[in-house]
């Protein structure tokens, strides 16, 4: 496998009791290669960013992230990958502050790198209150705060525009085209205005297959710009 | 770290060995039959316990009369007890030595014989250790094994953290298990509530011996001292005033269950463990800290207890004599760790493989009662028994139980999907 390849899949399946949630998936994502899953519900966008991320073992077929195995070698590679996943959930009887802080000691974070990003997507105004009392908004912004910290190789992203308000969605873009410059980031999302200018490739899936797999181009850029995938 | 974990394996390995042979050794006689001469000094060596008899017996062939002495020496104190006798008939009555105290004793016999003209002078001698019960033993060696076992569990949990090579990450993880509003205060409120119910039985401890006499409740005669009897009346009689000792193992076995099901199942339903996997936590890392957790929240209310009710019973003798205070409290401790051990064999598998909390919960109330319901056998292994007659001997079942049930609930947590 090359160095520069971040993310190898190669005939990947994932069965859930008796249904297949990916079949046969293929897929090659390249250092800075940025990527955007596409697809319709149940199409098998979060079961490939949850084995991505090591969270469920595949049945069938070869994953390979930052040469682990994600599985097998999670905790190798826990230390290289930031993750939110699309039903998230945080510690209820704690607030968001020293969540993040406990985070920032897991991830071996500069406390300072938490702030900026806390600051940036307006985190800090409240994140001393419980967890228990956020919207679902805010509970997403600490979540993607904890995923950006610690300098990660790999950002996956599943969702991670739902339930953010059309400002909190800027800035995130604002700071994934900042992180896109030190890690390659792969995001999951029906929202997709916006990403047009972080993402270099678009994988589209149906019914746990790829069915399209494209480098970025205008074409490609003019519909994603225009949100009407 | 291999050979750190190796080694405390090894102790609590060899301490478990001993612990199953104390009940075979109870049912051991050593005989020896020794024909001599002349016997002169002859010098026996005796591990025995406190209460076994060394029975010598001893005859005469073709002798006019004799003289013996024998003198029994306890190695370690030095103190001696001694016996002479003489006479003429061949089958005299014999010595019978009971041990006051557990230990090495060195015997020396002497015999000084006048021969029979013409006879050639023969001396028989042989000894018979009879043990006293098994208690002796135990009371003998569970200081001893416990030492053991806790520098042997320390060990291994010393090896595994140090592999981890993330000691201050792994105490942070364990301290983050700790926070929240919810454990410690629980656990002070169980330790409140038992301390509540126990208190005014010490405080008004004169009038201990008339409760223990109308409940006839039976005290090994190990831990009858001043400080041991007491807490042993104390912890006995305060079950049988909440309706039977059951009661008192179910107080503290809802405690142990509601603590690991909301430490495993309840966080793995609520896909709270999900979230720590993706921050970065490995799974060993998540599955030690969470088990430290429970273990530490479920002994700490019964440390609590003996520590402070030994205090306030017997404060005198901690500041007086501090060693016999730190056996009885190490034979204390070993029965909490072994109560504990019972409580998470039974409550472990269902908060570990059942990820939905509230039959998780359901299903570790019920097990206990289940499984004596199916095996009739276990309830000679009933947590009962530890409680109120101190027979550790029920613990066997779950020494074996217990690091199955976390082995298999390491792979169970290591393999399993997080979906």
């Amino acid at each position: 496998m090359h160095e520069d390849i971040v993310v190898y899949v190669e005939k990947l399946h994932k069965k859930f009791l008796y249904t297949y949630a990916l079949k046969g998936v293929n897929l090659t994502i390249r250092y800075g290669e940025h990527c955007l899953l596409l697809g319709p519900n149940g199409s098998g966008k979060s079961t490939l960013i949850k084995l991505l991320a090591g969270l469920i073992k595949p049945s069938k077929g070869k994953v390979r992230v930052l040469n682990f195995n994600p599985f097998k070698e999670f905790s190798k590679l826990k230390n290289y990958i930031g993750v939110v996943l699309d039903d998230f959930s945080l510690p209820w009887w704690t607030n968001g502050y020293d969540y993040l802080k406990h985070v920032a000691i897991v991830k071996k974070a500069e406390w300072s790198e938490v702030e900026e990003i806390a600051t940036y997507l307006n985190v800090t105004t409240y994140w001393k209150r419980l967890i228990g009392t956020y919207s679902a908004g805010m509970k997403k912004k600490i979540a993607l705060v904890q995923a950006l910290i610690g300098k990660p190789k790999l950002i996956l992203l599943d969702d991670p525009f739902t339930a953010l308000d059309r400002k909190s969605r800027r800035l995130l873009i604002e700071i994934l085209k900042n992180k896109s410059k030190e890690a390659t980031i792969i995001v999951s999302s029906h929202i997709i205005s916006g990403l047009e200018s972080v993402v270099k490739k678009v994988v589209v899936l149906d019914e746990g297959k790829v069915i399209l797999e494209e480098e970025m181009n205008e074409k490609l850029r003019k519909i994603i710009g225009k949100d009407i995938i | 770290m291999k050979l750190i974990i190796v080694l405390g394996a090894a102790l609590i390995i060899c301490s478990l060995i001993v612990f199953m042979k104390i009940n075979t050794l109870s049912l051991a006689q050593d005989q020896k039959v020794l024909s001599h001469t002349f016997i002169k000094g002859m010098r026996i060596l005796f591990y025995i316990f406190s209460g076994d008899k060394v029975d010598l017996k001893y005859s005469f062939k073709g002798i006019k009369s004799w003289n013996v002495y024998v003198r029994f020496v306890k190695l370690s104190t030095g103190e001696s007890w001694s016996y002479s006798d003489s006479g003429s008939v061949s089958e005299p009555v014999t010595p019978l030595f009971i041990a006051p105290e557990s230990g090495v004793y060195l015997a020396t016999i002497s015999f000084n014989v006048t021969p029979l003209e013409g006879f050639k002078p023969m001396v028989f001698l042989s000894y018979a250790v009879k043990p006293s019960d098994v208690n002796s033993r135990l009371a003998y060696f569970i200081p001893k094994l416990s030492i053991l076992l806790t520098l042997g569990i320390i060990l291994i949990i010393i090896g595994l953290i140090v592999k981890l090579k993330r000691i201050p990450r792994f105490l942070k993880l364990i301290s983050w298990e700790f926070y929240g509003f919810w454990k410690i205060w629980f656990s002070l409120i169980i330790t409140a509530s038992l301390m509540f119910l126990l208190l005014p039985f010490v405080c008004f401890s004169e009038h201990w011996s008339l409760i223990s006499e109308k409940l006839k409740i039976p005290f090994p005669s190990v831990y009858r001292d001043p400080l041991g009897s007491l807490l042993d009346r104390v912890i006995t009689y305060v079950p049988h005033t909440l309706g039977g000792v059951s009661t008192f193992w179910y107080v503290y076995y809802i405690y142990v269950v509601i603590t690991c099901v909301f430490t495993f199942s309840y966080e793995v339903e609520r896909k709270i463990i999900r979230d720590y996997l993706s921050i970065g936590i490995s799974r060993i890392e998540l599955y030690l800290a969470k088990l430290t957790t429970c273990i530490i929240l479920s002994l700490l209310p019964l440390i609590l207890i003996h520590l402070i009710l030994m205090s306030i019973a017997d404060f005198d003798l901690v500041l007086s004599m501090p060693l016999r205070f730190l056996r009885i409290l190490c034979i204390r401790l070993m029965l909490d760790l072994g109560i504990t051990i019972i409580a998470l064999t039974y409550t472990l598998p269902p908060a570990l493989f059942i990820s939905r909390s509230p039959y998780a919960l359901l299903i570790a109330l019920l097990a206990p009662l289940i499984l004596r319901a199916i095996i009739p056998s276990l309830h000679a292994y009933s947590p009962e028994r530890l409680l109120t007659l101190y027979d550790i001997t029920c613990l066997i079942p779950y020494l074996i139980v217990f690091p199955t049930v976390l082995l298999l609930g390491y792979i169970f947590m290591r393999f399993r999907d997080y979906a």
